[in-house]
């Protein structure tokens, strides 16, 4: 199967991209005192199958360190001191739920909603929320390509991609107002991010001492924020980064990294 | 999309060198029953059942079908799933506790719930249970109540609501009424009002009670694969982790006011948090069959695999947006500025694309993929056209039909890959070339 390209030129010399090719892991499997690489996913039964077969093969786990992207934001901000606490779904849910019933069935309120039977569904208009997070990590440059690539397109499918953008923004800015707490665990890899750029890596450093390698492995995607943090610490640290992409999407996905690395000061977001 | 972009998200697949056979059953129960007919006959030429595994886009609609038609074959089948919390037993009993706390009178039988549910009391330190005077354990020492005492209770009992003082008098004057029921009434009785401290307190010590004595009980009456037990110790995992999180969120709700102070509300509190992101199963189980949901698959390596639903509606099945498609659609082609916005490939299958090579990709020495051709409707249902990109060795009805029968036959082509080589092959009917 495919293995790693050279990078191109506009990939930044310590990112790697693979399609596949998990197997590279495997051969840096080596007896260790400290952990020097730490093995990121978002899904955590797949750390468990590459311990599975760490395993199976007899192969020493010294080597590697194991988390999700979330896990790795917090201890990140505990060196920071920054606070971690973030909203969960349940209550995020309940409190756009009293949002929905604040603005009442006809008020703007600074709130704008899509239009549609199913506008005032909490869970509608969370989707909305994690939709526009997801493909802009709430960074002022991304949002306003949105608005452009709003405006390309067809009426009234324009308007309709513009009021998304501004529903999410909007219950993104009201969550915000109605808790001391991250409002949602994707704001603690934004604030990292930030944590991590502004002290030029040494938070990093503090929490990941020992730490010269990060793979980030089964991704089926690359959302805004995974993408703002693997810049952000692109920028500010020398760790090297490896992704490893599926098969079935990688190709794709290895081709578009360039372009969504290409904001500037990652982790900012449009919120004042 | 350019071109070459699209062609990245629908384009050919680099599928992996081992065989792959296609059985098509008419419905979805047929399709259960030739996977584990599959399983069943590796099984019964000596493949270990841990070098088989079944794979599923998603569980829902097949984990029934798949339980029962593997029942049939004696496999023990362990669901790598979401543990459907709600539906245990150590939960169920902390809703029926609630549900006892939750007005000022109880019926019969939701009175009897919680004990029909294995209630224990408390063991340690037990002030209401104390030894009898003489040094022998007290009269209520054996928990659970066995089903039958339960059972003779209902039948003693009056029906009708009542408060919980009147229902101990009454276990007082009802002649026979086992004093196990008093034990369990007292405890109720001695229940504090719901606060974000009791609620806890109360419903761990039910918890904790079900555990020390309940699972016993449990493990006593299990298969030698244990499969209640697990799952029984699973659910109690998840529940001691959901009363810590109820004290919170109580107290949260009732300081934000969005919640009144009532065991009831609590039992929907708990509710809400149950069915929210559930864990997963812990350890694999070497005499038990794994099946998996497609994603979980990612990077084992399996000799067999059986991937389970390959119609057009399941799988692939895109993720849910709220964005329109063309937006989407631009996205997706990320041309010019919006190349910085970040595309999801779930939006047109791509999830669906990666879990499927992953799980050719797992499997060592085959690929079984099965779907079905009819709606329980009797609408035809289309193969997945993620299986245009691989070529497939079809089964013949005849043969399914044969897979599926008493003796359990194995498909010649399937026959071939056990036996290590096509020698041997003397069914000129089988293994149609896709």
């Amino acid at each position: 199967m495919e293995g790693t390209r050279a990078l191109d030129d506009e990939t930044p010399d310590r990112l790697s991209l693979h399609v596949g090719d998990e197997g590279r892991l495997f051969e840096r499997a080596r007896p260790r005192s400290h952990p020097n690489e730490l093995v990121v996913s978002p899904v955590e039964l797949h750390q468990r199958n590459v311990q599975r077969r760490l395993r199976e093969a007899r192969l020493p786990k010294d080597a590697f360190r194991f988390a999700d992207p979330v896990g790795i934001c917090i201890r990140v901000l505990e060196a920071a001191g920054r606070p971690t606490a973030a909203v969960d779904r349940i209550d995020r849910l309940s409190m756009i739920r009293s949002i929905l019933e604040s603005v009442g069935p006809d008020g703007p309120l600074g709130v704008s909603l899509p239009t549609g039977a199913a506008s005032r569904d909490p869970q509608r208009v969370e989707q909305v929320r994690t939709d526009v997070e997801t493909v802009t990590n709430f960074h002022p440059e991304r949002i306003a390509a949105w608005a452009d690539t709003a405006a390309e397109i067809d009426e009234p499918i324009d308007d309709e991609a513009d009021e998304l953008l501004h529903a999410g923004l909007d219950i993104e800015r009201e969550l915000r107002g109605r808790t001391a707490k991250a409002v949602s665990e994707t704001a603690l890899l934004r604030r990292a991010t930030r944590s991590i750029t502004a002290t030029s890596g040494s938070v990093w450093n503090e929490a990941y001492p020992a730490i010269d390698r990060l793979t980030l492995l089964g991704l089926s995607g690359l959302s805004a924020p995974h993408t703002d943090l693997v810049h952000g610490l692109l920028v500010a640290t020398p760790v090297e980064i490896h992704i490893h992409f599926r098969e079935g999407t990688g190709e794709y996905l290895r081709r578009r990294v360039p372009d969504l690395l290409s904001i500037a000061e990652p982790g900012t977001e449009a919120f004042e | 999309m350019t071109r070459s972009d699209r062609l990245a998200l629908s384009g050919p697949i680099d599928a992996p060198d081992v065989p792959m056979i296609e059985i098509a059953s008419p419905t979805r129960r047929d399709e259960a029953r030739s996977a584990m007919a599959v399983a069943a006959s590796l099984r019964d030429r000596g493949v270990p059942i841990r070098d088989v595994a079944v794979a599923v886009r998603d569980l829902d609609p097949y984990e029934e079908p798949l339980f029962r038609a593997a029942l049939q074959y004696a496999i023990a089948p362990v669901f790598w799933t979401q543990l459907r919390v709600t539906q245990t037993r150590p939960y169920a009993l902390v809703e029926s506790v609630c549900e006892v706390l939750a007005g000022d009178a109880v019926d019969r039988d939701a009175l009897l719930r919680p004990l029909e549910l294995r209630w224990s009391p408390p063991t340690s330190g037990d002030p209401l249970d104390p030894p009898l005077p003489d040094g022998s354990p007290s009269l209520s020492a054996e928990w659970p109540m066995e089903a039958e005492a339960v059972h003779r209770a209902r039948d003693v009992l009056p029906d009708g609501s009542r408060p919980i003082p009147e229902w101990i008098e009454l276990f007082d004057s009802v002649d026979g009424a086992d004093d196990r029921l008093r034990r369990f009434a007292e405890w109720i009785d001695a229940a504090p009002s719901p606060e974000p401290a009791s609620v806890t307190s109360l419903l761990g010590e039910a918890i904790e009670g079900y555990a020390e004595r309940a699972v016993p009980e449990t493990k006593s009456a299990d298969s030698p694969a244990l499969l209640d037990t697990e799952t029984d110790a699973r659910a109690i995992v998840r529940v001691r982790t959901l009363v810590r999180q109820l004290r919170h969120k109580f107290a949260d709700r009732l300081e934000a006011g969005t919640l009144e102070r009532s065991w009831s509300a609590v039992a929907d509190l708990a509710g809400v948090i149950a069915t929210q992101r559930p864990g997963r199963r812990e350890h694999s189980n070497a005499r038990a069959l794994d099946v998996f949901e497609a994603n979980d698959l990612w990077a084992l390596e399996v000799p067999y695999v059986i991937a389970v639903g390959l119609t057009a509606e399941e799988w692939p099945r895109p993720s849910q947006s709220a964005l329109p498609p063309e937006f989407r659609e631009a996205v997706l082609r990320g041309e010019g500025a919006t190349g910085a916005l970040a595309p999801q490939p779930a939006w047109v299958g791509g999830r669906d694309r990666d879990q499927f090579v992953d799980a050719l990709r797992a499997a060592g020495d085959c690929v079984v993929v099965t779907r079905h051709t009819r709606s329980p409707g009797g609408d035809e249902v289309a193969r997945s056209p993620l299986l245009d990109h691989v070529e497939t060795r079809r089964v013949s009805e005849e043969s399914r039909r044969r897979l599926v029968g008493a003796d359990r036959e194995l498909p010649p082509a399937l026959r071939d890959i056990v036996v290590g080589g096509p020698n041997g092959d003397d069914d000129g009917t089988e293994g149609d070339r896709e």
